[in-house]
């Protein structure tokens, strides 16, 4: 089985006292689906070019002018197609001044390296997620491939940490990993998701 | 900012949210085949990082003794080596 991970990150901006890593997976044909699903979607509101939580929250951007009964139905609709077209999700959160505190700021040999705060919130859902995805997914053939945004601010510890565990994590966890890549939203329409 | 409809609140808090069970127990691995998508909450706490940084300086000992033993065994064997002559 073939499972992809579509990750993308959130509260990095100055201001946002948490950050957020979150993801969707789905097996390779249900991404199909989705893609399908969701273009569908955003052609029935006016090619809506994509969407961002953010913007629509704010209704902003291509969310101008739109009321409560379109957000909400819109909502609705993404809702149903992501529930219906995904295994599941995650959300790794960390709190900026706990990094600080409890991370950054303690003592340790300068040998040991610390990860920036997407590369720690990556590691967790790397070891702790993944790994409760392959109890969920029996399969001898389980391959996991992951999908970030590129240019997002620390993504690439995220590629030190995967190509790091491929090569020494134990086997339950480093046979099951596939690929790590990242690309822009334009190239992997799925990432247009809310997650 | 206009503010969110009490819909849409509803709506996202409809979507299942599940905390991870770090012992990988079968009851957390049920719930990705339910039926609505659930999103696992994965908090990376300060009891999470404390470990994290355990795990790392364990990791530099295990590393720095296995390096000492190597060393310890080749001057063993040069020396011994050497005594042959």
């Amino acid at each position: 089985m073939i499972v992809t991970v579509y990750i993308d990150e959130s509260g990095t901006h100055a201001g946002s006292p948490v950050m957020t890593l979150g993801g969707r997976v789905a097996r390779l044909g249900q991404w199909v689906h989705f893609d399908r699903k969701w273009r569908g979607l955003r052609k029935r509101y006016d090619d809506l070019p994509y969407f961002h939580a953010r913007k629509f929250k704010a209704r902003s951007g291509p969310f101008q002018g739109w009321d409560d009964v379109k957000c909400n139905r819109f909502l609705d609709r993404a809702q149903r197609i992501i529930s219906k077209h995904t295994l599941c999700g995650f959300a790794a959160t960390l709190d900026h001044d706990e990094y600080k505190t409890f991370y950054r700021a303690v003592e340790r040999p300068k040998k040991v390296k610390v990860d920036s705060k997407y590369g720690l919130c990556f590691r967790l859902v790397l070891v702790d997620f993944i790994r409760m995805l392959c109890r969920s997914l029996p399969d001898d053939k389980l391959t996991i491939h992951f999908v970030l945004e590129s240019g997002d601010p620390g993504s690439g510890d995220a590629k030190e940490i995967f190509d790091l565990a491929k090569k020494s994590a134990p086997p339950d966890l480093a046979d099951v990993l596939g690929t790590l890549t990242s690309g822009d939203k334009a190239d992997f329409r799925a990432c247009r998701r809310p997650t | 900012m206009i503010a969110f409809s009490a819909f849409q609140e509803e709506q996202i808090q409809s979507i299942p949210l599940i905390d991870l069970d770090r012992n990988y127990s079968i009851q957390g691995a049920k719930e990705v085949a339910a039926p609505r998508s659930p999103i696992f909450k994965l908090p990376v706490t300060p009891d999470v990082m404390r470990e994290l940084i355990q795990k790392g300086i364990a990791h530099l000992e295990e590393r720095r003794q296995f390096w000492h033993r190597e060393r310890t065994q080749i001057i063993s064997a040069a020396g011994a080596e050497e005594e042959s002559y």
